[in-house]
């Protein structure tokens, strides 16, 4: 397996006024899986496509092993692509899908089946070598089609969402599988998706948004540190509240709450705070307490919990998780308190005016409801 | 709909088709047939003889060969036009299609005489006339049903091909043919029949020397007063392409469905 280094790749479509990749940069070690994860037209699918040569970029490089195949075509460097669609060629059986790869190289015919056989049981298909593709479920036909893609031994495997057509169920199964083919094979993946938990299978994830890297981390990592407000936006279940960093704390309407060194220097800053750890509590309950006052607007029900979606008084927007067997009315108001005092919290630095990604603020689809950011005051806009 | 609507439709679509040739199938064995008998006075196979001796095997291989010259030129010339339309992958389709449908919107006799005129002034021999002409006619039929096949073919089945090794020549040769042989199928067949058929131009540009079936059977039909001998032309002429059609619509009914041929256009692929 290889290693494979995407570095300041930009690429534009033509007639489009922006471009989908703005010096995006990433690597993946060999024998390693990174996940790329964004918004919808964020360039997760065109950045796989410049690293795969489908698609050329305007400036940068793809490096496999450390050798620039920028200008190599897809067949001659050392990758292979799994689409979201299997892409079975349905005048070949299944184990003609999967030997094609080796054909190509020179195999012969019996010696190429064999070496199909050989990726088909790797799938769990073992038997299925003389089945049309035509017959196969859905899920089969991306179990062959993976077996295709590996049987083509090459140096780094790019998946672009390649169980988002399937079903809860068998892209679960799918994760499993993959799962078992990294530990038999060690393959190094580059994977894009725009579904966390799959993405959470990956050493490391790469969040892109609007055609750069905002981050490069494993993904516990992400979440409890995500390193704009995009990508707090991005993941979901943050309540961002603007205000300004001075003597290692953050100072909003919400009073004063200790902040992480590693996060935003002294300025203006927005606080991310986990949904989970914000309280509800009814005005009057304690006296001159702290928070912020709020009205609920929306609840929705999660299993066995309920998330409140709220608009203070300074028309922020926030969202609470409530503990289980708590509820709340639409409509009620509600005090909003800040987490434990004594727990450092996560905060970036605003940015400024016009300068945000655009990722919508989730929780709340009314849209007479601008997304929150901070100004270079503090102030909420 | 209902099983006996079903065959209902099918018996009347037979009759309609069957009907007008059945005075031909019985003319074609008749010795001698006159009115007001509903049947011919003698059953043979003069008819036949006769149509034999004025030349009709040669005629039927010279039609051969032009339909299969024809589908030679027009079925990959319009399988390219096809996967243009198909894939869109002109940012003006509007003159693509335009320029297809010249040669279908002009009468043919206007078509044949305008273009011959330049076809002999840059000296080609008169087939080699013929078969370029007839192709402009049929790359119309060709690239159309391409370009449906094309739209039903997922684009993204040549990159994966190529993501899997294959070089772009190899990509196209081994998967993306493979994947649209129904449509190339019927395309090639649509063509055949356009040169197997033609009557107009073959007469026109051929010159008179080039002696097809339909140009035989025209000449038959015109001067000869041979009932008996003009149906059997008229029944050999049409058979290789009915049998033709029937044996191309076994091959697509007997096809698998495609496990994903409606994978939208990737954006990078589009307009280009």
């Amino acid at each position: 397996m290889s290693a494979l280094e995407i570095r300041d790749v930009h690429h534009r479509y033509a007639d489009a006024k922006d471009e989908s990749l703005r010096g995006a940069s990433l690597s993946v070690a060999d024998g390693e899986m990174v996940s790329v994860v964004g918004p919808s037209g964020s360039g997760k699918s065109t950045l796989l496509r410049v690293a795969a040569g489908l698609v050329r970029s305007g400036s940068g490089q793809v490096l496999v092993d450390g050798r620039d195949v920028g200008d190599l075509p897809t067949e001659r460097r050392d990758l292979t692509v799994m689409f979201q669609a299997p892409l079975l060629f349905d005048h070949l059986d299944v184990a003609g899908n999967v030997a094609f790869a080796p054909r190509l190289a020179g195999a012969g015919r019996r010696e190429a089946r064999r070496c199909a056989q050989r990726y088909l049981r790797l799938v769990h298909l073992e038997g299925f070598d003389t089945r049309g593709v035509a017959s196969l479920s859905g899920g089969q036909q991306q179990r062959v089609a993976l077996a295709r893609a590996l049987a083509a031994e090459r140096g780094a495997l790019l998946l672009d969402e390649p169980f988002s057509s399937l079903d809860r169920e068998l892209r679960s199964s799918m994760h499993d599988l993959l799962i078992e083919v990294r530990a038999a094979l060690a393959p190094t993946i580059l994977l894009v998706t725009h579904d966390l938990d799959e993405a959470a299978l990956a050493e490391s994830t790469a969040v892109l948004i609007d055609g750069s890297v905002h981050q490069h981390a494993p993904m516990p990592e992400i979440y409890q540190r995500p390193a704009s407000v995009p990508v707090a936006r991005l993941l979901g279940g943050f309540t961002e509240i603007a205000g300004t960093i001075r003597d290692g704390a953050h100072h909003s309407a919400w009073g004063r709450v200790p902040v992480l060194a590693e996060g935003a220097g002294d300025g203006a800053a927005v606080l991310l705070v986990r949904r989970e750890s914000l309280r509800l509590e009814v005005p009057g309950a304690v006296a001159g307490g702290s928070g912020v006052g709020a009205r609920v607007v929306r609840r929705r029900p999660t299993g066995t919990r309920v998330i409140a979606s709220l608009v203070g008084d300074d028309d922020a927007r926030m969202e609470v998780e409530l503990p289980v067997g708590d509820d709340v009315l639409p409509g009620s108001r509600v005090r909003v308190l800040p987490p434990d005092g004594r727990v450092p919290q996560w905060s970036v630095r605003a940015e400024p005016s016009g300068a945000s990604a655009e990722v919508p603020v989730p929780g709340l689809d009314d849209s007479t409801h601008d997304a929150t950011l901070a100004d270079p005051g503090g102030h909420p806009r | 709909m209902r099983r006996s609507t079903r065959a209902a439709a099918y018996v009347l679509a037979l009759v309609w088709l069957c009907v007008p040739l059945l005075p031909v199938i019985v003319w074609a064995g008749a010795e001698r047939w006159s009115f007001p008998d509903v049947l011919p006075q003698a059953w043979g196979l003069a008819g036949w003889r006769d149509a034999g001796s004025a030349g009709l095997p040669l005629a039927l291989l010279r039609s051969l060969g032009l339909g299969l010259a024809v589908s030679a030129v027009a079925t990959p010339l319009g399988v390219m036009t096809g996967r243009v339309l198909g894939w869109r992958l002109t940012r003006r389709p509007i003159v693509v299609v335009g320029l297809l449908l010249v040669p279908l919107v002009l009468p043919p006799f206007a078509v044949a005489m305008g273009l011959d005129v330049v076809l002999i002034r840059i000296g080609l021999p008169e087939l080699v006339s013929v078969v370029l002409l007839l192709a402009v006619v049929a790359i119309p039929y060709t690239a159309y049903t391409s370009a449906t096949g094309f739209a039903r073919t997922s684009p993204e089945l040549e990159a994966q091909a190529r993501a899997l090794g294959a070089t772009r020549r190899q990509a196209r040769l081994r998967v993306v043919l493979p994947a649209m042989r129904g449509s190339i199928l019927v395309a090639a067949l649509l063509a055949f029949l356009v040169g197997w058929s033609d009557y107009v131009v073959t007469l026109l540009v051929g010159g008179g020397q080039l002696v097809t079936a339909p140009v035989l059977l025209g000449s038959a039909a015109s001067g000869s007063g041979n009932d008996a001998m003009v149906a059997a032309m008229a029944l050999a002429t049409l058979l290789p392409p009915v049998l033709l059609v029937s044996a191309a619509a076994g091959l697509r009914w007997r096809e698998p469905v495609a496990p994903e041929n409606t994978v939208t256009m990737p954006e990078s692929e589009r307009m280009r």
